[in-house]
Protein backbone atom coordinates (compact mmCIF):
# COMPACT_ATOMS: atom_id res chain seq x y z
CA UNK A 1 0.00 0.00 0.00
CA UNK A 2 2.95 2.48 0.87
CA UNK A 3 4.31 1.82 -2.37
CA UNK A 4 1.16 2.44 -4.09
CA UNK A 5 1.13 5.57 -2.03
CA UNK A 6 4.31 6.18 -2.96
CA UNK A 7 3.55 6.18 -6.54
CA UNK A 8 0.00 8.01 -6.81
CA UNK A 9 2.14 10.67 -4.96
CA UNK A 10 4.81 10.77 -7.09
CA UNK A 11 2.59 10.91 -10.09
CA UNK A 12 0.02 13.28 -8.93
CA UNK A 13 2.75 15.35 -7.65
CA UNK A 14 4.76 15.45 -10.56
CA UNK A 15 1.57 16.21 -12.88
CA UNK A 16 1.30 13.54 -14.02
CA UNK A 17 -2.05 12.09 -14.31
CA UNK A 18 -5.20 13.50 -16.18
CA UNK A 19 -8.42 13.13 -14.09
CA UNK A 20 -9.79 10.74 -16.60
CA UNK A 21 -6.64 8.36 -16.12
CA UNK A 22 -6.99 8.71 -12.24
CA UNK A 23 -10.62 7.26 -12.52
CA UNK A 24 -9.53 4.51 -15.15
CA UNK A 25 -6.48 3.54 -13.64
CA UNK A 26 -6.48 4.06 -10.16
CA UNK A 27 -9.83 3.53 -8.98
CA UNK A 28 -9.36 -0.03 -7.11
CA UNK A 29 -5.97 0.68 -5.36
CA UNK A 30 -6.52 4.57 -4.11
CA UNK A 31 -9.96 3.46 -2.95
CA UNK A 32 -8.27 0.87 -0.50
CA UNK A 33 -5.98 3.57 0.28
CA UNK A 34 -8.44 5.73 1.57
CA UNK A 35 -9.99 3.22 3.51
CA UNK A 36 -6.40 2.01 5.18
CA UNK A 37 -5.84 5.69 6.01
CA UNK A 38 -8.78 5.81 8.12
CA UNK A 39 -10.49 8.40 5.38
CA UNK A 40 -13.43 6.47 4.96
CA UNK A 41 -14.81 3.13 5.56
CA UNK A 42 -15.08 0.17 3.10
CA UNK A 43 -18.38 0.57 2.41
CA UNK A 44 -17.85 3.90 1.04
CA UNK A 45 -14.38 4.16 -0.82
CA UNK A 46 -15.94 3.29 -4.18
CA UNK A 47 -18.82 6.21 -3.43
CA UNK A 48 -16.40 8.77 -2.13
CA UNK A 49 -13.63 8.13 -5.08
CA UNK A 50 -16.53 8.91 -7.62
CA UNK A 51 -17.60 11.87 -5.76
CA UNK A 52 -14.05 12.56 -5.82
CA UNK A 53 -13.93 12.26 -9.20
CA UNK A 54 -17.34 14.32 -9.89
CA UNK A 55 -15.84 17.26 -7.81
CA UNK A 56 -12.95 17.25 -9.51
CA UNK A 57 -14.55 17.75 -13.14
CA UNK A 58 -16.48 20.39 -11.73
CA UNK A 59 -13.45 22.31 -10.72
CA UNK A 60 -10.84 21.44 -13.54
CA UNK A 61 -10.98 21.08 -17.19
CA UNK A 62 -10.97 16.88 -18.23
CA UNK A 63 -7.31 17.01 -19.75
CA UNK A 64 -6.04 18.81 -16.37
CA UNK A 65 -3.94 16.86 -14.70
CA UNK A 66 -4.80 16.01 -10.51
CA UNK A 67 -2.31 17.05 -7.78
CA UNK A 68 -2.07 14.23 -5.32
CA UNK A 69 -2.85 17.13 -2.40
CA UNK A 70 -5.73 18.06 -4.04
CA UNK A 71 -7.43 14.91 -4.75
CA UNK A 72 -6.60 14.16 -0.94
CA UNK A 73 -8.67 17.12 0.43
CA UNK A 74 -11.31 16.46 -1.80
CA UNK A 75 -11.37 13.16 -0.74
CA UNK A 76 -12.02 13.87 2.95
CA UNK A 77 -14.04 17.21 2.40
CA UNK A 78 -16.15 14.22 0.73
CA UNK A 79 -15.84 11.59 3.45
CA UNK A 80 -16.88 14.07 5.81
CA UNK A 81 -19.84 15.63 3.76
CA UNK A 82 -20.98 11.73 3.18
CA UNK A 83 -20.65 10.49 6.97
CA UNK A 84 -22.64 14.26 8.04
CA UNK A 85 -25.50 12.99 5.43
CA UNK A 86 -25.55 9.39 7.02
CA UNK A 87 -25.78 10.76 10.09
CA UNK A 88 -28.74 12.56 9.19
CA UNK A 89 -30.31 9.54 7.54
CA UNK A 90 -30.27 6.79 10.25
CA UNK A 91 -26.54 5.74 8.74
CA UNK A 92 -28.20 4.99 5.38
CA UNK A 93 -26.60 6.60 2.53
CA UNK A 94 -29.06 7.08 -0.66
CA UNK A 95 -28.77 4.12 -2.88
CA UNK A 96 -28.99 2.32 0.52
CA UNK A 97 -32.58 4.28 1.75
CA UNK A 98 -33.95 3.50 -2.31
CA UNK A 99 -32.91 -0.54 -1.58
CA UNK A 100 -34.68 0.43 1.56
CA UNK A 101 -37.90 1.55 -0.03
CA UNK A 102 -37.90 -1.51 -2.89
CA UNK A 103 -37.66 -3.79 -0.13
CA UNK A 104 -40.60 -2.59 1.91
CA UNK A 105 -42.78 -2.56 -1.07
CA UNK A 106 -42.11 -6.19 -1.75
CA UNK A 107 -43.31 -6.36 1.81
CA UNK A 108 -39.76 -7.24 3.58
CA UNK A 109 -39.34 -5.40 7.06
CA UNK A 110 -36.09 -6.94 8.25
CA UNK A 111 -33.77 -4.10 6.15
CA UNK A 112 -36.59 -1.18 8.03
CA UNK A 113 -36.06 -3.03 11.59
CA UNK A 114 -32.55 -3.42 11.50
CA UNK A 115 -32.42 0.37 10.55
CA UNK A 116 -34.93 1.65 13.01
CA UNK A 117 -35.03 -0.68 15.40
CA UNK A 118 -31.61 0.75 16.53
CA UNK A 119 -32.42 3.87 16.85
CA UNK A 120 -35.56 3.23 18.81
CA UNK A 121 -34.03 3.95 22.58
CA UNK A 122 -32.69 7.74 21.06
CA UNK A 123 -35.96 8.90 19.71
CA UNK A 124 -37.41 7.76 23.05
CA UNK A 125 -34.69 9.36 24.91
CA UNK A 126 -35.38 12.43 23.30
CA UNK A 127 -38.79 12.55 24.01
CA UNK A 128 -38.00 12.14 27.57
CA UNK A 129 -35.60 14.60 27.72
CA UNK A 130 -37.10 17.20 25.18
CA UNK A 131 -40.96 16.75 26.14
CA UNK A 132 -40.71 15.43 29.94
CA UNK A 133 -42.30 12.27 28.88
CA UNK A 134 -42.61 9.55 31.07
CA UNK A 135 -40.42 6.43 29.24
CA UNK A 136 -44.03 4.75 29.31
CA UNK A 137 -45.52 7.38 26.54
CA UNK A 138 -41.97 7.86 25.33
CA UNK A 139 -42.21 4.23 24.57
CA UNK A 140 -45.93 4.09 23.13
CA UNK A 141 -45.15 7.45 21.59
CA UNK A 142 -41.92 5.78 19.54
CA UNK A 143 -43.36 2.95 18.16
CA UNK A 144 -46.55 4.50 17.12
CA UNK A 145 -43.96 7.01 15.38
CA UNK A 146 -41.96 4.13 13.69
CA UNK A 147 -45.59 2.37 12.62
CA UNK A 148 -46.26 6.01 10.83
CA UNK A 149 -42.64 6.40 9.76
CA UNK A 150 -42.74 2.43 8.21
CA UNK A 151 -46.38 3.25 6.10
CA UNK A 152 -45.43 6.35 4.65
CA UNK A 153 -41.97 5.20 3.75
CA UNK A 154 -44.08 2.05 2.04
CA UNK A 155 -46.36 4.38 0.41
CA UNK A 156 -43.22 6.90 -1.11
CA UNK A 157 -44.40 10.03 1.22
CA UNK A 158 -40.85 9.93 2.71
CA UNK A 159 -37.94 11.58 0.72
CA UNK A 160 -33.89 10.97 1.41
CA UNK A 161 -32.68 14.05 2.89
CA UNK A 162 -32.86 14.52 7.02
CA UNK A 163 -34.73 11.47 8.10
CA UNK A 164 -33.90 11.64 11.68
CA UNK A 165 -35.03 15.01 12.10
CA UNK A 166 -38.05 14.38 10.50
CA UNK A 167 -38.86 11.27 12.44
CA UNK A 168 -38.14 12.92 15.99
CA UNK A 169 -40.57 15.39 14.39
CA UNK A 170 -43.17 13.11 13.85
CA UNK A 171 -42.40 11.90 17.56
CA UNK A 172 -42.59 14.78 19.13
CA UNK A 173 -46.46 15.22 17.26
CA UNK A 174 -47.65 11.27 18.10
CA UNK A 175 -46.69 12.21 21.78
CA UNK A 176 -48.76 15.52 21.65
CA UNK A 177 -51.56 13.20 20.09
CA UNK A 178 -51.20 11.11 22.99
CA UNK A 179 -51.54 13.92 25.46
CA UNK A 180 -54.44 15.14 23.97
CA UNK A 181 -56.39 12.22 23.59
CA UNK A 182 -56.22 11.54 27.35
CA UNK A 183 -56.91 15.17 27.95
CA UNK A 184 -53.59 16.51 29.13
CA UNK A 185 -53.54 19.44 27.02
CA UNK A 186 -56.31 21.49 25.34
CA UNK A 187 -57.21 20.46 21.81
CA UNK A 188 -57.66 22.93 19.00
CA UNK A 189 -61.01 22.03 17.32
CA UNK A 190 -60.62 22.26 13.18
CA UNK A 191 -63.48 23.11 11.67
CA UNK A 192 -62.49 20.28 8.87
CA UNK A 193 -61.07 17.75 11.94
CA UNK A 194 -61.37 13.92 10.77
CA UNK A 195 -64.05 12.25 12.74
CA UNK A 196 -62.12 10.49 15.83
CA UNK A 197 -61.21 6.91 14.51
CA UNK A 198 -63.63 4.31 16.45
CA UNK A 199 -61.20 2.40 18.76
CA UNK A 200 -62.11 -1.55 19.40
CA UNK A 201 -62.30 -3.39 22.20
CA UNK A 202 -59.45 -5.89 23.70
CA UNK A 203 -62.42 -8.55 23.52
CA UNK A 204 -63.16 -7.90 19.42
CA UNK A 205 -59.08 -8.08 18.82
CA UNK A 206 -58.99 -11.20 21.12
CA UNK A 207 -62.00 -12.25 18.79
CA UNK A 208 -60.42 -11.12 15.50
CA UNK A 209 -57.31 -12.91 16.60
CA UNK A 210 -58.98 -16.00 17.17
CA UNK A 211 -61.20 -15.72 14.17
CA UNK A 212 -58.01 -14.83 11.87
CA UNK A 213 -56.31 -17.51 12.62
CA UNK A 214 -58.55 -19.73 11.67
CA UNK A 215 -59.17 -18.44 8.21
CA UNK A 216 -57.30 -20.02 4.98
CA UNK A 217 -54.24 -18.75 4.10
CA UNK A 218 -55.34 -17.20 1.05
CA UNK A 219 -58.47 -15.17 2.45
CA UNK A 220 -55.82 -13.73 5.18
CA UNK A 221 -53.92 -12.90 2.13
CA UNK A 222 -56.98 -11.28 -0.04
CA UNK A 223 -57.81 -9.55 3.05
CA UNK A 224 -54.97 -7.73 4.09
CA UNK A 225 -54.15 -7.17 1.01
CA UNK A 226 -57.56 -5.43 0.66
CA UNK A 227 -58.03 -3.57 3.74
CA UNK A 228 -54.83 -3.12 5.44
CA UNK A 229 -52.44 -2.73 2.40
CA UNK A 230 -55.14 -0.91 0.28
CA UNK A 231 -54.85 -2.98 -3.08
CA UNK A 232 -57.62 -2.32 -5.73
CA UNK A 233 -59.56 -5.74 -6.69
CA UNK A 234 -58.94 -4.95 -10.12
CA UNK A 235 -55.35 -5.37 -9.86
CA UNK A 236 -55.20 -8.00 -6.94
CA UNK A 237 -57.45 -9.75 -9.93
CA UNK A 238 -54.75 -9.07 -13.15
CA UNK A 239 -51.98 -10.03 -10.63
CA UNK A 240 -53.29 -13.44 -9.73
CA UNK A 241 -54.65 -13.61 -12.85
CA UNK A 242 -58.58 -14.49 -11.73
CA UNK A 243 -61.48 -11.81 -12.98
CA UNK A 244 -62.05 -9.11 -11.39
CA UNK A 245 -65.52 -10.39 -10.54
CA UNK A 246 -64.35 -13.74 -9.78
CA UNK A 247 -62.33 -11.83 -7.11
CA UNK A 248 -64.98 -9.97 -5.83
CA UNK A 249 -66.52 -13.24 -4.96
CA UNK A 250 -64.02 -14.57 -3.35
CA UNK A 251 -63.59 -11.79 -0.69
CA UNK A 252 -67.32 -11.80 0.13
CA UNK A 253 -67.06 -15.82 0.64
CA UNK A 254 -63.95 -14.91 3.21
CA UNK A 255 -65.98 -11.69 5.04
CA UNK A 256 -68.75 -14.45 5.50
CA UNK A 257 -66.37 -16.87 6.67
CA UNK A 258 -64.88 -14.04 8.98
CA UNK A 259 -68.04 -13.49 10.19
CA UNK A 260 -68.76 -17.11 10.63
CA UNK A 261 -66.06 -17.31 12.68
CA UNK A 262 -66.50 -14.36 14.75
CA UNK A 263 -69.90 -15.35 16.13
CA UNK A 264 -68.13 -18.80 16.78
CA UNK A 265 -65.57 -16.87 19.31
CA UNK A 266 -68.21 -14.34 20.80
CA UNK B 1 -69.78 -1.72 19.88
CA UNK B 2 -72.36 -1.45 17.59
CA UNK B 3 -70.98 -1.53 14.23
CA UNK B 4 -69.27 -5.15 15.37
CA UNK B 5 -73.14 -6.33 15.98
CA UNK B 6 -74.20 -5.15 13.12
CA UNK B 7 -71.58 -7.00 11.00
CA UNK B 8 -72.44 -9.86 13.28
CA UNK B 9 -75.51 -9.87 12.22
CA UNK B 10 -75.16 -8.93 8.78
CA UNK B 11 -77.09 -6.24 8.13
CA UNK B 12 -74.48 -3.62 7.10
CA UNK B 13 -74.37 -2.76 3.30
CA UNK B 14 -71.27 -4.09 1.59
CA UNK B 15 -69.64 -0.20 1.57
CA UNK B 16 -70.07 -0.44 5.69
CA UNK B 17 -69.08 -3.43 6.13
CA UNK B 18 -65.88 -2.73 3.68
CA UNK B 19 -65.18 0.55 6.02
CA UNK B 20 -65.72 -1.97 9.46
CA UNK B 21 -63.53 -4.68 7.84
CA UNK B 22 -60.89 -1.82 7.27
CA UNK B 23 -60.96 -0.25 10.69
CA UNK B 24 -60.92 -3.24 12.43
CA UNK B 25 -58.51 -5.33 9.78
CA UNK B 26 -56.06 -2.43 9.79
CA UNK B 27 -55.85 -1.95 13.54
CA UNK B 28 -55.46 -5.62 14.02
CA UNK B 29 -52.35 -5.21 11.86
CA UNK B 30 -50.82 -2.46 13.57
CA UNK B 31 -51.07 -3.84 16.61
CA UNK B 32 -49.64 -7.33 15.69
CA UNK B 33 -46.86 -5.70 13.62
CA UNK B 34 -46.25 -3.03 17.29
CA UNK B 35 -45.99 -6.21 19.26
CA UNK B 36 -43.96 -7.98 16.63
CA UNK B 37 -41.51 -4.99 17.25
CA UNK B 38 -41.94 -4.70 21.18
CA UNK B 39 -40.77 -8.58 21.33
CA UNK B 40 -37.81 -8.01 18.97
CA UNK B 41 -36.49 -4.80 20.86
CA UNK B 42 -36.87 -6.59 24.42
CA UNK B 43 -35.17 -9.63 22.74
CA UNK B 44 -32.05 -8.25 20.57
CA UNK B 45 -32.11 -4.40 22.04
CA UNK B 46 -33.26 -4.95 25.62
CA UNK B 47 -35.79 -2.50 25.95
CA UNK B 48 -39.22 -2.56 27.16
CA UNK B 49 -41.98 -0.38 27.56
CA UNK B 50 -41.62 -0.59 31.54
CA UNK B 51 -38.16 0.26 31.78
CA UNK B 52 -37.03 2.79 32.74
CA UNK B 53 -34.07 4.86 30.48
CA UNK B 54 -30.68 5.21 32.22
CA UNK B 55 -31.47 9.27 31.54
CA UNK B 56 -34.86 9.20 33.10
CA UNK B 57 -33.31 7.83 36.31
CA UNK B 58 -31.30 10.63 37.25
CA UNK B 59 -33.14 13.38 39.29
CA UNK B 60 -33.53 16.67 38.51
CA UNK B 61 -30.99 17.58 41.57
CA UNK B 62 -28.69 15.17 40.41
CA UNK B 63 -29.06 17.45 37.11
CA UNK B 64 -28.64 21.02 38.95
CA UNK B 65 -25.60 19.70 40.43
CA UNK B 66 -24.33 18.17 37.21
CA UNK B 67 -24.92 21.53 35.84
CA UNK B 68 -22.67 23.54 37.88
CA UNK B 69 -20.07 20.66 38.17
CA UNK B 70 -19.87 21.17 34.45
CA UNK B 71 -20.04 25.38 34.69
CA UNK B 72 -16.82 25.01 37.18
CA UNK B 73 -14.95 23.37 34.72
CA UNK B 74 -15.72 24.91 32.21
CA UNK B 75 -14.87 27.86 34.03
CA UNK B 76 -10.92 26.17 35.13
CA UNK B 77 -10.85 25.32 31.78
CA UNK B 78 -11.54 28.43 30.16
CA UNK B 79 -9.35 30.24 32.41
CA UNK B 80 -6.15 27.27 31.61
CA UNK B 81 -6.74 27.70 27.80
CA UNK B 82 -6.67 31.30 28.14
CA UNK B 83 -3.61 31.24 30.27
CA UNK B 84 -1.71 28.67 28.18
CA UNK B 85 -3.28 29.86 24.53
CA UNK B 86 -0.12 28.44 22.33
CA UNK B 87 1.42 25.94 24.39
CA UNK B 88 -2.81 24.39 23.84
CA UNK B 89 -2.58 25.52 19.69
CA UNK B 90 0.68 24.05 19.70
CA UNK B 91 -0.50 20.58 20.89
CA UNK B 92 -3.53 20.75 18.76
CA UNK B 93 -1.35 21.52 16.00
CA UNK B 94 0.95 18.34 16.66
CA UNK B 95 -2.04 16.48 17.31
CA UNK B 96 -3.34 17.49 13.89
CA UNK B 97 0.12 16.48 12.74
CA UNK B 98 0.56 13.19 14.29
CA UNK B 99 -2.84 12.05 13.87
CA UNK B 100 -3.75 13.17 10.17
CA UNK B 101 -1.24 11.57 8.53
CA UNK B 102 0.54 8.51 8.75
CA UNK B 103 4.66 9.14 7.39
CA UNK B 104 4.74 5.79 4.63
CA UNK B 105 7.54 3.79 5.43
CA UNK B 106 10.41 4.58 2.97
CA UNK B 107 13.13 2.41 5.13
CA UNK B 108 15.70 -0.21 4.62
CA UNK B 109 14.07 -3.46 3.38
CA UNK B 110 17.68 -5.81 3.13
CA UNK B 111 18.55 -8.14 5.67
CA UNK B 112 19.31 -11.95 6.69
CA UNK B 113 16.27 -13.77 5.97
CA UNK B 114 15.11 -14.16 9.31
CA UNK B 115 15.78 -10.69 9.76
CA UNK B 116 13.93 -9.19 6.51
CA UNK B 117 11.04 -11.30 7.13
CA UNK B 118 10.76 -9.68 11.07
CA UNK B 119 10.88 -6.39 9.68
CA UNK B 120 8.62 -7.03 6.76
CA UNK B 121 5.79 -7.79 9.76
CA UNK B 122 6.59 -4.67 11.67
CA UNK B 123 6.46 -2.73 7.95
CA UNK B 124 3.27 -4.67 7.42
CA UNK B 125 1.78 -3.81 11.22
CA UNK B 126 2.79 -0.03 11.06
CA UNK B 127 1.06 0.18 7.82
CA UNK B 128 -2.17 -1.02 9.42
CA UNK B 129 -1.65 1.41 12.25
CA UNK B 130 -1.16 -1.83 14.10
CA UNK B 131 1.69 0.04 16.62
CA UNK B 132 1.67 -2.13 19.49
CA UNK B 133 2.68 -5.23 16.93
CA UNK B 134 5.07 -3.14 14.96
CA UNK B 135 6.68 -1.82 18.29
CA UNK B 136 6.66 -5.52 19.58
CA UNK B 137 8.72 -6.76 16.41
CA UNK B 138 10.67 -4.24 16.08
CA UNK B 139 11.93 -4.82 19.45
CA UNK B 140 12.74 -8.11 18.45
CA UNK B 141 14.51 -6.80 15.69
CA UNK B 142 16.66 -4.16 18.25
CA UNK B 143 19.18 -7.09 19.08
CA UNK B 144 19.89 -8.26 15.59
CA UNK B 145 23.34 -6.41 14.13
CA UNK B 146 20.99 -5.66 11.57
CA UNK B 147 19.12 -3.81 13.40
CA UNK B 148 19.15 -0.23 11.20
CA UNK B 149 18.63 3.47 11.93
CA UNK B 150 15.82 3.03 9.92
CA UNK B 151 14.55 0.40 12.04
CA UNK B 152 15.29 2.46 15.23
CA UNK B 153 13.64 5.80 13.71
CA UNK B 154 10.02 3.73 12.65
CA UNK B 155 9.90 1.95 16.02
CA UNK B 156 10.22 6.17 17.27
CA UNK B 157 6.75 6.82 15.27
CA UNK B 158 5.75 3.87 16.17
CA UNK B 159 5.47 4.74 19.95
CA UNK B 160 4.93 8.59 18.41
CA UNK B 161 1.35 7.73 16.76
CA UNK B 162 0.77 5.19 19.74
CA UNK B 163 -0.09 8.21 22.08
CA UNK B 164 3.29 6.77 23.86
CA UNK B 165 4.85 10.55 23.21
CA UNK B 166 7.84 9.99 25.82
CA UNK B 167 9.11 6.43 24.46
CA UNK B 168 9.24 7.99 21.48
CA UNK B 169 11.83 10.80 22.53
CA UNK B 170 13.47 7.63 23.79
CA UNK B 171 13.67 5.65 20.60
CA UNK B 172 14.81 9.10 18.78
CA UNK B 173 17.57 9.68 21.02
CA UNK B 174 18.73 6.17 20.64
CA UNK B 175 18.44 7.02 16.37
CA UNK B 176 20.45 10.59 17.02
CA UNK B 177 22.80 8.13 18.43
CA UNK B 178 23.16 5.92 15.92
CA UNK B 179 25.99 5.17 13.30
CA UNK B 180 23.67 6.51 10.63
CA UNK B 181 24.98 6.85 7.10
CA UNK B 182 23.63 8.79 4.31
CA UNK B 183 21.76 11.26 7.15
CA UNK B 184 18.52 8.83 6.28
CA UNK B 185 15.43 10.42 8.23
CA UNK B 186 17.61 13.14 10.54
CA UNK B 187 14.99 16.05 9.58
CA UNK B 188 12.04 14.14 9.96
CA UNK B 189 13.31 12.53 13.63
CA UNK B 190 13.76 16.06 14.57
CA UNK B 191 10.42 17.40 13.47
CA UNK B 192 8.25 14.32 14.94
CA UNK B 193 10.48 14.85 17.79
CA UNK B 194 9.12 18.33 18.23
CA UNK B 195 6.45 17.41 18.32
CA UNK B 196 7.03 14.44 20.87
CA UNK B 197 8.64 17.37 23.44
CA UNK B 198 5.10 19.62 22.97
CA UNK B 199 3.38 15.87 23.57
CA UNK B 200 5.56 15.60 26.84
CA UNK B 201 5.00 19.16 28.21
CA UNK B 202 8.55 20.89 27.11
CA UNK B 203 7.72 23.30 24.49
CA UNK B 204 10.91 25.05 24.74
CA UNK B 205 12.87 22.55 23.93
CA UNK B 206 10.99 21.71 21.36
CA UNK B 207 10.69 25.11 20.42
CA UNK B 208 14.81 25.15 20.12
CA UNK B 209 14.54 21.78 17.88
CA UNK B 210 12.31 23.60 15.60
CA UNK B 211 13.77 26.78 14.69
CA UNK B 212 17.12 25.06 14.19
CA UNK B 213 15.41 22.91 11.75
CA UNK B 214 13.90 25.23 10.05
CA UNK B 215 17.03 27.12 9.37
CA UNK B 216 18.70 23.83 8.32
CA UNK B 217 15.78 22.00 6.66
CA UNK B 218 16.36 20.86 2.56
CA UNK B 219 12.80 20.04 2.48
CA UNK B 220 10.50 22.73 2.01
CA UNK B 221 7.29 20.63 3.33
CA UNK B 222 9.24 20.23 6.96
CA UNK B 223 10.63 23.77 7.31
CA UNK B 224 6.39 24.94 6.07
CA UNK B 225 5.78 22.61 9.15
CA UNK B 226 7.94 23.58 11.68
CA UNK B 227 7.20 27.42 10.53
CA UNK B 228 3.23 26.50 11.46
CA UNK B 229 3.86 24.90 15.28
CA UNK B 230 6.42 27.48 15.58
CA UNK B 231 3.71 29.97 14.71
CA UNK B 232 1.16 27.73 17.27
CA UNK B 233 3.29 28.40 19.85
CA UNK B 234 3.71 32.20 19.64
CA UNK B 235 6.69 32.83 17.56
Amino acid sequence: MIRVYAHHQAQFSAHAVTIEQVEQHFSQEVAEWLVAQGICKKRDAARIFSRVIAALRLRKKEETTVKWDTFLTIAKEEALSLQRQMDQNFNLTAEEFDQLLVSLQADEKDLFEQVFLTHFSSCRLFLIRQHQASPEDAYDATMDTLLEFYQRLKSGKIQYGNLRYLFTKMAGQVYFKILRKRGQIEEFQATDAAAPEEEFSEETFRMLDKAWDKLCDECRMLLKAFYYDGAQLNDLAAEVGKLPAALRKQKQRCVDKLRGLFIRYA
Amino acid sequence: MKRLSLFKNNSMSEKESDQFLNDLIRQKMDRDTKADWAQKLEDQYQISRSDTPLVAQRSTVAYRWMGIAATLVLLVMAVWMYRSQDGFQARQLADSFIREEQLPYAGFRKGADAVLEKRMRAVDAYQRKDFNTAIDTWQQLQAQPEFSPDDQFFLGMCYLYNGQAAQALSAFGKHEKMDNPGNRFVQERQFFSALALIKTGDPNTARSVLQALEQSTTSQALRLRATKVLAAMGD
